[in-house]
């Protein structure tokens, strides 16, 4: 058996879990706003320790929070040496043959490397203590005005639900297919690039069948209990904004006011 | 109180479904009444019409002719489909193919959603149908890591929460193991007893002795339809239509055969008890 | 010998947080020849086992025979043990990719045996991969002028299980293991399926391993039969002699066929009748024995 969920939620009776999930949504975006916002090196500190403060306080291990930006260190660095070597504003500081270093460019680089790791710590944070089910439900809820321009707001939460759910099923589907062609001999694991390509076909049909007849007979069955769109629909989960929720949308305020303040006394 | 009635109704898979020309209508000229409180099992082999037939009766499929009536109302009557459905409420074979929710209680709150019942009364409804179903305590669980059973009770549970007057299961026992199966009945049988009209599509017919009615279809038509007693004396055009005595019917038929006569049996149950009786 | 398995354990995430033991410490002989059954439910470590059988899972602790070939991590013999040993899964109908029948059932042959050519001298030609297709189809009932060039997408349930298994005994397989070959069908399905195993062992496959749910096939078909819970294998022996053991069985929630249930009320009412798996045999025996006493 598998357990997929996106961003690996970690359950734990926290302060933080706790939050209104629209509220969390909010906080992260105002979060991500604040990063780049940041004109001197000195205001990272405040952001920095925004996130270590917010860590704490939902009780998650530090470990499990550096551990997200694993998957994009490698991007990091590689944007990070790229600037360096490219950009082209600055006095020189170091020459090799064609190779030039710029002042201004080991500024940008650096920049770049740590809104990009704040920037996912940040986000990680929110999928971290707050379940897949409760994001959905705060994408539509922070959504809804939208529905006055005709957008399809109640559907998407649907869909997102609904992928949510399938996700497993359908994986455990490609694992047992996967089975199934292996024990009549296929090989997914040698040949150069096209070859493997060509031996997904026998997963990759019979997991589109599969998805199909399942899609059908989903539709049914959501007919069958009365579906008929968002229209004269109730909601049975309901968000209550309480003081936390409150207190952490004028902390992350009180932090781009901070770091706008620090730019306009620096600069 | 008359639940759903069929008047001479004609269905075809060509018109809509569009996958060959000239294809023989799914149903043909049935007519059938079911009343308030019948607990029906309704057979026919693959291809007999009968899943067909199920979502005939809550206007999934409208008929080609003829007319289908729920409560007295049609279900051609676009205005009326969703106190229809509400009324007859359905569930599938496949339980994973019939949640929409990563979570039981939202689950449930689908259907109680759809019909914009005020909060409060979802909460309720959501408490007495997973009470129905003995599943109380799996309110907050993944349905993904529940047994194919328990699966299959939840599935009835987003049902019921509409409140719904007859529950037609097409299927719905088919992919389960023998455990699985006996707690659906359990739960079906005991419903039945509240005054639910309960209609299970099943080809086992061992499952399908345990009903007060059986309905036989065969090839789009009915072919038989009256108590297990008197759908099962006719052995020969069951085989025909390729379906099976249940096991102790067949067993005591040759036990009967050999001199032995224990009167009807239509269970193991039953049979046992006579067994045990012997002497 | 076909199968042979000593000491055999195996641990889903052995290291992580939902740590589950599937299988323990399992010990069992299946000899060539055998129409093997295993019965026990959901969850119970059957399909974990036979998985075992054709190296989908590899063994992490005991040893495995399959076919004369050793099943270890590295081994470069796991593919012909697969061809050696078929697995139809539960609902086989729902790998089936083929454009066109023949396609579909020639899928395995090519993996297992590869196309002629100067690097595969040892391959098949056009026409015997055509010439094996149809032989599998005929086994499976099937005829090839009908079936082969139509999409296995736009057959009914009981002809794509068919396609399936047809998939599967084109490589010839001395053993063939079978998940719940009959669940999903109508009566009538269900027949013709058993049926049709019971003309492989005849046939191409001489070992067959068989799980299921119904105990009446079970006792129809098998000659012997393991029953697993919680991992392990609780009673190993033949179906005329399990069936005696209802009590046992009924604890770990399985059935038994009426026929044994008939049976063993009246040995506890002292009328000792042999279990015969024949409805009608047996009800013979047991009308001219009570007839012959009281009545």
């Amino acid at each position: 058996m598998r357990e997929f969920t996106f961003g690996q939620y970690y359950p734990a009776n926290s302060v933080v879990h706790k939050m209104d999930a629209r509220a969390k949504l909010i906080i992260t975006i105002a979060f991500i706003v604040a990063i780049f916002v940041v004109e001197g090196f000195f205001s990272f500190i405040y952001v920095a320790g925004f996130l270590v403060f917010a860590i704490l306080l939902a009780k998650l291990p530090i470990r499990a929070v550096v551990k997200t930006i694993k998957p994009i260190l490698i991007l990091v660095l590689f944007t990070a040496v790229l600037n360096l070597f490219f950009y082209q504003k600055g006095e020189i500081i170091w020459e090799f043959g064609f190779i030039k270093i710029r002042d201004e460019a080991v500024r940008f680089c650096l920049y770049m490397a740590i809104r990009l790791i704040l920037l996912v710590m940040g986000s990680s944070l929110m999928t971290l203590t707050t379940q897949p089910v409760e994001l959905t439900d705060a994408i539509e809820s922070l959504l809804t005005p939208l529905k006055w321009v005709r957008f399809p707001v109640h559907e998407l939460a649907l869909i997102m639900s609904i992928a949510l759910r399938y996700i497993p099923i359908l994986m455990d589907e490609a694992d047992r297919i996967i089975r199934a062609q292996k024990a009549r001999g296929a090989d997914f694991e040698s040949g150069n690039i096209f070859a493997r390509a060509k031996a997904m076909i026998p997963i990759l049909i019979p997991l589109l069948v599969s998805s199909f007849r399942r899609a059908n007979e989903l539709a049914d069955a959501m007919d069958a209990r009365c579906y008929s769109g968002g229209a004269n629909r109730t909601k049975f989960k309901q968000f209550h904004i309480g003081l936390n929720d409150v207190m952490g949308v004028m902390s992350v305020v009180s932090l781009i006011m901070l770091i706008i303040t620090t730019n306009a006394v620096l600069f | 109180m008359t639940a759903i009635e069929f008047k001479n109704v004609v269905f075809s898979y060509s018109e809509d479904g569009g996958t060959e020309n000239n294809i023989e209508p799914a149903v043909k000229e049935l007519s059938l009444t079911i009343e308030q409180g019948e607990f029906i099992a309704l057979c026919g082999h693959n291809g007999s019409g009968k899943s067909t037939v199920a979502r005939l009766m809550n206007g999934l499929l409208t008929p080609k002719s003829g007319e289908v009536l729920a409560f007295g109302e049609s279900t051609q009557n676009k205005k009326k489909i969703y106190d229809i459905r509400k009324d007859v409420g359905m569930i599938f074979q496949n339980p994973d193919n019939q949640m929409i929710a990563t979570i039981v209680e939202d689950d449930i709150a689908f259907g109680p959603e759809n019909i914009g019942l005020p909060r409060e009364e979802i909460g309720k409804r959501i408490d007495f149908a997973l009470g129905a179903v003995d599943m109380l305590e799996f309110k907050q669980a993944s349905p993904y890591k529940l047994s194919g059973g328990q699966k299959q009770r939840i599935a009835i549970a987003g049902v019921l929460a509409v409140k719904p007057k007859v529950l037609v299961l097409d299927e719905s026992t088919a992919m389960l193991d023998p455990k699985g199966r006996r707690e659906i009945f359990d739960v079906i049988k005991s419903l039945n007893k509240e005054g639910m009209t309960i209609i299970l599509i099943t080809h086992y017919m061992d499952e399908a002795a345990l009903f007060d009615r059986i309905i036989v279809l065969d090839n789009g038509k009915l072919a038989m339809d009256g108590t297990p007693k008197e759908v099962f004396a006719r052995q020969t055009e069951l085989a025909e239509i390729g379906l099976k005595l249940p096991r102790a019917t067949k067993l005591n038929s040759y036990f009967k055969e050999n001199g032995l006569d224990l009167g009807e049996v239509l269970s193991t149950d039953e049979l046992m008890e006579k067994i045990c009786q012997l002497k | 010998m076909s199968i042979k398995i000593e000491n055999l354990s195996f641990i889903y995430n052995p290291k992580g947080a939902f740590k589950k033991e599937a299988l323990k410490n399992i010990t069992l002989t299946i000899n060539k020849g055998e129409f093997f059954g295993i019965i026990g439910h959901t969850g119970s470590g059957k399909s974990t086992l036979i998985q075992h059988f054709n190296a989908l899972i590899m063994p992490q602790s005991g040893t495995l025979e399959v076919a004369g070939i050793k099943v270890v991590e590295g081994s470069k013999e796991l593919k012909s043990l697969r061809a050696k040993c078929g697995m139809v899964f539960q609902y086989p109908e729902y790998q089936l990719f083929g454009e066109t029948v023949e396609e579909d059932i020639a899928f395995g042959l090519i993996n297992f045996i590869g196309k002629k050519t100067e690097k595969n001298p040892s391959g098949l030609t056009d026409q015997e991969i055509k010439e094996r297709v149809k032989e599998a189809m005929e086994l499976v009932g099937l005829s090839y002028n009908e079936f082969a060039m139509r999409s296995p997408f736009q057959l009914s349930g009981g002809q794509k299980r068919r396609v399936a298994i047809a998939g599967i005994i084109v490589t010839k397989p001395e053993i063939l293991i079978l998940d719940e070959p009959s669940s999903g069908l109508d009566p009538k399905g269900k027949q013709e399926i058993l049926q049709l195993i019971r003309n492989l062992k005849e046939t191409t496959s001489d070992t067959i391993i068989m799980i299921s749910h119904d105990m009446d096939e079970i006792a129809e078909n098998c000659s012997r039969v393991a029953v697993i819970a919680k991992g392990e294998i609780v009673m190993c022996m033949s179906p005329e002699e399990l069936f005696t053991h209802e009590e046992a069985l009924v604890g770990l929630s399985l059935d038994i066929p009426i026929v044994a249930k008939v049976r063993n009320a009246l040995a506890l009412k002292g009328i000792d009748v042999p279990y015969n798996r024949d409805y009608k045999v047996f009800a013979k025996t047991v009308a001219e024995k009570i007839a012959g006493g009281a009545k």
